[in-house]
């Protein structure tokens, strides 16, 4: 047995955390290995600069009075539509995965026969066979509420206990937009370069971010986000022309 | 795995509650379950920032503020409002939700704010209440444990509970809970029972001795034979007991669960004909102190809010107390029903007595005893399992018998037994009169009663007495009973005059009742219960009816049969007499604190409803009078948690 393996876990426990990171990996939206806060931090930093640096360029050209108040309020409300969006698509997952674990207590209560003809091939669809795979199904078939969880994980490929509550993210995401928003205002009642200056900041911080956790080289992440501000100043410079 | 197994139960059985949602991380849940808190906190920060605002110059901003707290405690509120209302029912948050919203009508929308705020406060104090009122009784639920810890062929294994079946073998460490209950394998044992039975002292338990679900071991792991399965363990059936006592409510709260929707719907009404008379009177409609002000300060302040909490708080905190005490109420009516008692019956063996059989002397019927006997029933009956066999052996050591080697020995099922002694060549014989007339070819002048046997060694007969134990807090307990709470108590046996005078004696029970059939005694307490409020305190299988047609039952002890128990209202699983004390106490003081709770919100509802109808109550202290009331309703309830 490879103790460094297990990093000082029990197999169990090993296994456990192993199930944990995959349905992180493969339950986020984003399907990123970036913590839940770095990755709040890279997103908003990386919007928020976007907003601001389009919305001067745009409102600069069709000789708006660019006032940092007003752009600081429509990238609030972007925000706020943003943040909500979070709210609801989360709650309604969360909804979701509710009513999914009661159709499956639901079947087991009603087909509970058929459920256990179809853990009994889960199983051996892993190997196991003869007296141990009777046995593995007679444990697991004797708890409800164990053959649930099985079935969950098993059958619908899902990770009890891993999921985030739904008002976690838009709470983060709110302090977060809410800080940045009021650096990027604050620099840009100093002057429009200073604008530019936190813009391009918060645009290597979040590059540095990505890249730190993503293993990408962070010179080709920088360079991408530099051509998407670019790029979007640019559109807001001809969506002034046309204007 | 083992967290996430059981889960679902509780979700399911929360109503699918997002805070215990199987989907969420340990985290997420602690999160969801403090959110109520949270949002309410954000509330308050919000509420006083826009009065802040409000008196300043940023007026705009403490319009932002008051819109945070709508969007927060209000939305939530009106939703459930209108679900309410679809479902064709109205209640408290229907009236308060409308008064919040009506609020914003006549511009009062700081009042309407305050109002959503400390109603959510209040729901958020109410549910603590109810938790730290539960809270014990989820303890109790609590302690059985998901997996144990199976002996099978020297091997242990860690296995679910739901797969032991009874004969197993599993292992108990120290600090853990004993999962189901079984006999005592290992030589000794100490397990505490102090959140069963309320008792503070560890019992010390040896090999072979009953050991209960839900104990928990204190000094060195033990092996135990189990004897029953999840469903019919100690511990389960006191958790379905407890539930069937959740779902029992007593009279006034199912008086006051029906009351509430028809008085709601009085109160709108009221609240509409009050705006339309202060109108059509010639008070201004939309001013403040005008006809829909008052009209909404009255809707605010007559919502039954504290009435509806007073009683049930009040009684769960006492069955909480009663069961964190080893006292299984089921039923919260039963707590009424106690307050009224003014007849208590008890029955002798096992309920005064400790029903533990004793020696109580040992007479040799010709000339002076001789001390070998003491070694001949030693080792005669210590492999018997016959109660006086094991009282008998038990007085025999204590008198100094050693066991010897016994040669041709014999039982005669239901007899007696027999046997050569050490070198003996006469053989020893222990048992009923007849065994030993037979046996010894003499006659024997005493009669035999149950309560007598009959050794006969070395060419003398002695004659052996036994007597039941009183137990030592029974004559106290009793007597307590009579002067704080003028109880009557009656002495209810099957046993023969002179027995239960000498218990009734001793304990101070004058009104004695023996050599009765269990017919007998259900006749006596039929009729006693049609002129009194009785109680009848039993725990064998020939009480049961008795203990069914008394207004209210106890049974005493884990030793209870299994039939008076599912007979009794009440269930002591202490073995002892002294818990009936505190369970008077609470029933008394619960009564009490019910009358001081509905007494207290009968009073703020009338005093407040009239200074509203008459202009002298500003919104403002509306809301703080009407939710203030409520919590401290709810906070009085707790002194029953003591």
């Amino acid at each position: 047995m490879n103790n460094s393996h297990f990093n000082g876990k029990s197999v169990f426990e090993h296994i456990l955390s192993a199930h944990k990171k995959t349905a992180k990996n493969v339950g986020e939206s984003h399907n990123m290995h970036t913590p839940f806060f770095m990755h709040i931090l890279e997103n908003t930093l990386f919007f928020s600069s976007l907003l601001f640096i389009s919305l001067f360029t745009l409102l600069t050209a069709i000789n708006q009075a660019a006032t940092p108040s007003l752009i600081a309020s429509i990238v609030g409300l972007f925000s706020i539509v943003y943040i909500c969006n979070e709210a609801i698509s989360n709650t309604r997952k969360l909804h979701r995965l509710h009513r999914v674990v009661e159709e499956e207590r639901n079947e087991i209560v009603t087909n509970k026969d058929e459920e256990i003809d179809e853990l009994r091939e889960l199983f051996r669809a892993k190997g196991l066979s003869g007296n141990v795979l009777d046995t593995a199904v007679l444990a697991v078939s004797e708890d409800e509420d164990l053959l649930l969880d099985v079935m969950l994980k098993e059958e619908l490929g899902l990770e009890p206990g891993t999921y985030r509550h739904p008002s976690i993210t838009p709470i983060v995401y709110s302090f977060v937009f809410t800080l940045s928003i009021a650096l990027l205002y604050f620099s840009l009642v100093i002057s429009p370069v200073c604008l530019h200056i936190m813009s391009l900041f918060f645009l290597f911080t979040s590059s540095i971010i990505t890249s730190y956790f993503e293993k990408i080289s962070v010179v080709s992440i920088s360079v991408w986000n530099i051509a998407a501000l670019i790029s979007i100043s640019i559109i807001a410079k001809v969506l002034s022309d046309i204007l | 795995m083992k967290d996430n197994h059981s889960k679902y139960t509780s979700f399911f059985s929360s109503g699918n509650k997002t805070s215990l949602s199987p989907f969420l991380t340990p985290f997420s849940q602690k999160v969801s379950h403090y959110m109520p808190l949270l949002s309410n906190g954000i509330c308050l920060i919000l509420l006083i920032l826009g009065a802040l605002f409000h008196y300043t110059t940023f007026e705009s901003l403490s319009t932002l503020c008051l819109l945070g707290i709508y969007l927060l405690a209000g939305t939530p509120a009106i939703t459930l409002s209108i679900k309410e209302i679809l479902k064709g029912s109205i209640s408290v948050q229907t009236l308060m939700s409308l008064s919040a919203f009506s609020t914003l009508y006549i511009g009062s929308g700081y009042e309407g704010a305050l109002l959503l705020t400390l109603f959510a406060l209040s729901h958020t104090l109410e549910d603590f209440i109810h938790k730290k009122a539960f809270a014990s009784l989820q303890n109790l639920e609590e302690l059985q444990p998901q997996y144990v810890t199976l002996v099978k062929n020297n091997i242990d294994e860690q296995t679910s509970i739901f797969s032991i079946k009874k004969g197993d073998i599993v292992a108990v460490k120290v600090g853990e809970t004993i999962p189901l209950d079984g006999i005592l394998l290992s030589e000794s044992g100490c397990v505490s029972v102090s959140h069963i039975t309320g008792e503070s002292l560890p019992h010390t338990i040896t090999k072979g001795c009953n050991v209960i679900a839900g104990s928990i071991v204190v000094n060195s792991q033990v092996v135990v034979r189990v004897s029953s399965t999840t469903k019919n363990s100690t511990l389960s059936k006191i958790t379905h007991l407890i539930h069937e006592a959740k779902q029992s409510k007593p009279e006034i709260e199912t008086f006051f669960d029906r009351f509430t929707e028809g008085y709601s719907i009085v109160i709108i009404t009221f609240a509409a004909l009050l705006i339309t008379t202060l109108y059509i009177a010639g008070y201004p409609l939309m001013e403040n102190g005008g006809a829909i002000y008052r009209g909404m300060s009255f809707l605010i302040v007559a919502s039954p809010c504290a009435l509806l909490i007073g009683a049930p708080t009040a009684y769960i905190s006492a069955l909480s107390s009663c069961a964190k005490n080893g006292i299984v109420i089921k039923g919260a009516k039963f707590l009424d029903t106690i307050a009224h008692i003014s007849h208590i019956a008890f029955d002798k063996t096992g309920t005064i007595t400790t029903g533990d059989i004793c020696v109580s002397s040992f007479v040799c019927n010709d000339g002076d005893v001789d001390p070998s006997v003491y070694d001949a029933i030693v080792s005669l009956e210590s492999t018997q399992t016959h109660p006086l066999a094991i009282s008998l052996a038990k007085h025999a050591s204590s008198q100094g018998g050693r066991a010897s080697i016994i040669k041709r020995g014999k039982t005669v099922l239901g007899k007696g037994v027999s046997g050569l002694i050490g070198n003996n060549t006469e053989p020893s014989f222990i048992g009923s009169r007849k065994y030993i007339q037979e046996a010894t070819m003499r006659k024997l002048s005493i009669e035999e009663t149950s309560t007598h046997c009959f050794v006969f060694h070395n060419n003398k007969i002695y004659t052996v007495y036994f007597t039941d134990t009183v137990r030592c807090e029974a004559e106290s307990t009793i007597s307590q009973l009579k002067t704080l709470y003028k109880l009557t108590p009656l002495l209810l046996t099957g046993d023969i005059k002179s027995k239960a005078d000498d218990i009734a004696n001793l304990v101070g029970i004058h009104s004695i009742h023996s050599e009765l059939s269990p017919e007998d005694k259900l006749d006596i307490i039929s009729s006693l219960s049609s002129l009194h409020t009785t109680m009848m305190i039993g725990d064998g299988m020939n009480d049961a009816p008795a203990l069914a047609k008394a207004h209210a039952s106890v049974s005493i002890g884990e030793k209870s049969s299994a039939t008076a128990t599912k007979a009794s209202d009440i269930i002591i699983i202490k073995e002892s007499l002294s818990p009936l004390l505190f369970l008077f106490k609470k029933a008394y003081a619960t009564q009490s604190i019910v009358k001081q709770n509905i007494t207290a919100a009968l009073l703020i509802i009338i005093i407040t409803s009239l200074a509203s109808i008459f202009g002298y109550m500003p919104l403002t202290l509306a809301v703080i009078l009407h939710e203030g009331s409520t919590v401290a309703v709810g906070l009085n309830s707790l002194r029953l948690l003591r």
